[in-house]
């Protein structure tokens, strides 16, 4: 069960920086699981600090 | 000796005594033939002027006649003045009809006047008995004393001289022969005999309220009270509360009526409602040859109310006759005096018993006829109805001997005794009848039709309603994007426009999904249902948990649904365990009350098209063919590398997967949550109008 705080703000930036499919399912079963960030991956921590580091490219799965 | 009499003034003509007084503008009483100055504008100028005349009497309340000599800036004659222009004067004005004359007042007045009258004994006298000396009442509504200072009698009247308890003093003349009210020794004088007539008049004045109160109760059962009332002309001011209190009305009737009598024993033609009353006689006792009375259009409206006038009529004229009645009087002697050749008359006539007083009327070079009438013809005295002078045992009849063959009276309200005449009224009541139902029917008939146009009209303009709201629930559908992606090529460019117009997230959440729902018409509001209804509903149960009750109304009610965004893609989510809707419900929302009521619990209906898959990655497969055949039917629909690039850059994201599953017609996605040992789906719904809701919840 997610952490609703978490996963609310999650959303809010897969929408607002176009994260790519593939990759945001990667990272929703990741907050999924979370309790806090400190629980994600290195790669999702740093996307959730600083979002706009993102690859802006769409990545076909 | 000393007398204490009640003395009555007239202005010599045959409209009765001046008995009622007004007071000046500055609340002082004025005396009748007492002089007084009075304010006025002539027309076409704004100067104020004053002047000087005598007063005559009332007119109305708070108007009264000033009579104006010779040597003023009016030319002589009556005059109407409002009393808050008039002021009494102590003055001696040399007028040509002034009556009596004002002299200066004398400085010593005998205090004890009052005291020494009222320890008298009351014996009969006439005027001509007065000495000088004798203490005297004026009859105003305030009681005045007053002391004889000198006395000439003369054949038919009397000069006194009489200094009131204010200190005014004036020069009167009186018909020597007027009864008086003495309290003292017997008067030297000779008395009056008594005679039968003279019998009705009794010793003292009646109260006028009891004699108006007895005609009152002689007003027929059937007449609206109201209408009584509607004599009073200030009965549509008084208080609604006082209308219909059938007590109240019955004291403003008894009030309309006495205000009547004061009128005509003030003046009997100078009021609109005496002309209304001489032409309502005329025409209901059928009087002819009478005196026409020249009528204002305040009279011609109060005789409107003619029903009225002519039950009061009716009601003095019963009284009368049955006062004559008792009295064993069938014909009576009348006298009427006149300075003028009077032999016509109005419909209702002054007339008096006391030769003496008429021929003070007349005076010295007028006329006075004798009459012996049948009482039939007799209207109203003071003792009856109320009518008449009690001073000038005045009567009042009904047209003239001369002019009138003793019209026989005859009441609405009495029963007729001629068996022709009860046959014809029997014939006239059934005729009424029959035309009254047969305007009740047709009132009925008119009532019902109008009913009937009126429901006619409410059902066009419902059915009216009701095809607007058809019209627009088709536009809505046509509006509606069917299944299939093939249907939605020529709408994702229109969708981008209306995302690129109002940005990514609005009012509704996210913009773009928020679009394919309103084109796929998944904006259809959730069933809510009763517990049992609920119950009954085939299907999981899934619970939302939100962080404001507003949230839950949101959902029922808004038109348009909120297009929420979630990490596995966007949509309003949902899980099959009540403890993740908690969860979310708890969190640091605006709402910290209770918790349960941010909790939604629902059910898909059985109908939803639902896509059910038990890993993620199964979801994640899908979403990716399903986008990537989408994008590959775009371009093959003829859109250019720059739209399907756009088209690819929007929708080829982790949130927008779920438009890809409207666009298949998907109301609702449910997927098992990974990585927990619980067994946890979540249900992402798109199409609320597939969605039952718990009302309880």
């Amino acid at each position: 069960m997610a952490n609703p705080e978490l996963s609310r703000e999650a959303a809010r930036l897969f929408n607002e920086y176009k994260v790519p499919l593939g990759k945001g399912f990667d990272w929703a079963v990741e907050i999924e699981s979370a309790e806090s960030e400190k629980d994600l991956s290195p790669e999702l921590q740093k996307f959730l600090a600083e979002p706009y580091f993102i690859n802006p490219n769409p990545e076909r799965l | 000796m000393f007398y204490e009499a009640q003395l009555a003034f007239n202005e010599g003509g045959n409209d009765g005594f001046w008995r009622f007084q007004l007071r000046d503008k500055y609340g002082r009483w004025i005396k009748m033939g007492g002089a007084a100055m009075f304010e006025f504008r002539k027309p076409n100028d704004k100067n104020v002027y004053k002047a000087k005349g005598t007063f005559q009497g009332n007119i109305r309340r708070g108007a009264s006649i000033i009579r104006v000599g010779e040597g003023e800036q009016l030319p002589p004659g009556d005059y109407e003045i409002d009393s808050r222009y008039i002021e009494s004067i102590k003055a001696i004005i040399n007028t040509t009809s002034a009556k009596p004359e004002i002299v200066d007042a004398p400085k010593s007045v005998n205090p004890d006047v009052e005291k020494q009258a009222t320890e008298r004994e009351m014996v009969a006298a006439t005027v001509k008995d007065l000495e000088a000396g004798d203490i005297v009442q004026q009859s105003t509504e305030e009681a005045l004393y007053g002391q004889i200072n000198s006395v000439e009698h003369g054949d038919v009247e009397s000069k006194i001289n009489v200094t009131w308890s204010d200190g005014s003093n004036y020069d009167m003349t009186l018909p020597g022969e007027q009864k008086i009210k003495v309290w003292g020794v017997e008067p030297e004088g000779e008395t009056v005999d008594a005679t039968k007539e003279d019998s009705i008049w009794g010793d003292a004045a009646p109260n006028e309220r009891d004699v108006v109160s007895a005609a009152y109760a002689r007003l027929p059962a059937d007449m609206p009270v109201a209408a009584i009332a509607a004599l009073d002309p200030d009965f549509a001011t008084y208080p609604d509360s006082m209308k219909s209190d059938p007590e109240s009305i019955k004291e403003v009737a008894i009030g309309a009526m006495q205000e009547l009598v004061r009128k005509w024993n003030g003046s009997s033609i100078y009021d609109d409602s005496i002309k209304a009353l001489h032409e309502v006689a005329r025409e209901h006792f059928g009087i002819s040859g009478a005196s026409p009375v020249e009528l204002t259009e305040g009279s011609k409206a109060l005789m409107e109310n003619k029903e009225a006038y002519a039950a009061v009529l009716d009601a003095m004229y019963g009284a009368t006759q049955e006062m004559f009645a008792n009295a064993g009087i069938e014909e009576i002697t009348v006298y009427r005096g006149s300075k003028t050749d009077s032999s016509g008359v109005r419909p209702l006539s002054s007339w008096t018993t006391n030769e003496a007083t008429a021929q003070a009327f007349a005076g010295s070079d007028g006329d006075t006829r004798e009459m012996t009438v049948p009482v039939s013809q007799i209207l109203s005295t003071a003792m009856s109805g109320g009518l008449g002078s009690w001073n000038e045992n005045e009567v009042v009849l009904l047209g003239s001997p001369k002019t009138v063959d003793a019209p026989k009276p005859k009441s609405r309200f009495e029963p007729p005794t001629d068996p022709a005449e009860i046959e014809a009224m029997r014939v006239d009541a059934e005729k009424r009848a029959a035309r009254m139902k047969e305007l009740e029917l047709e009132r009925e008939a008119r009532l019902r039709e109008e009913a009937e146009a009126e429901a006619k009209k409410a059902d066009e303009s419902y059915r009216m309603a009701q095809e607007a709201l058809l019209k627009k629930d088709n536009a809505k559908k046509k509006k509606n994007i069917e299944p299939g992606f093939k249907n939605w090529n020529n709408q994702i460019g229109k969708i981008f426009a209306v995302v690129e117009k109002k940005g990514e997230f609005g009012p509704r959440g996210d913009v773009m999904q928020a679009t394919f729902i309103e084109k796929s018409g998944f904006n259809g509001a959730p069933r809510v249902l009763s517990q049992a209804e609920f119950d009954a509903l085939e299907g999981e149960t899934i619970y939302r948990g939100v962080s404001s009750e507003g949230m839950v109304s949101d959902y029922i009610e808004s038109e348009v649904q909120y297009a929420g965004q979630g990490t596995f893609g966007n949509g309003t989510y949902n899980s099959n365990l009540k403890e993740t809707a908690e969860t979310y419900a708890s969190g640091t929302g605006p709402d910290s009350g209770d918790l349960q009521a941010r909790v939604m619990e629902m059910k898909l209906l059985p109908d939803a098209n639902v896509l059910l898959f038990e890993e993620v990655p199964e979801l994640r497969e899908w979403a990716s063919q399903k986008t990537t055949e989408f994008l590959e039917g775009y371009k093959k629909s003829g859109a250019n590398p720059a739209e399907y690039q756009e088209a690819e850059w929007k929708l080829f994201n982790e949130g927008d997967w779920t438009n890809i599953a409207i666009m298949l017609g998907i109301d609702a996605v449910r997927f098992k949550v990974p990585l927990t040992d619980k067994e946890e789906y979540y249900t992402i719904t798109l199409n609320r109008g597939k969605v039952a809701i718990n009302g309880k919840s």
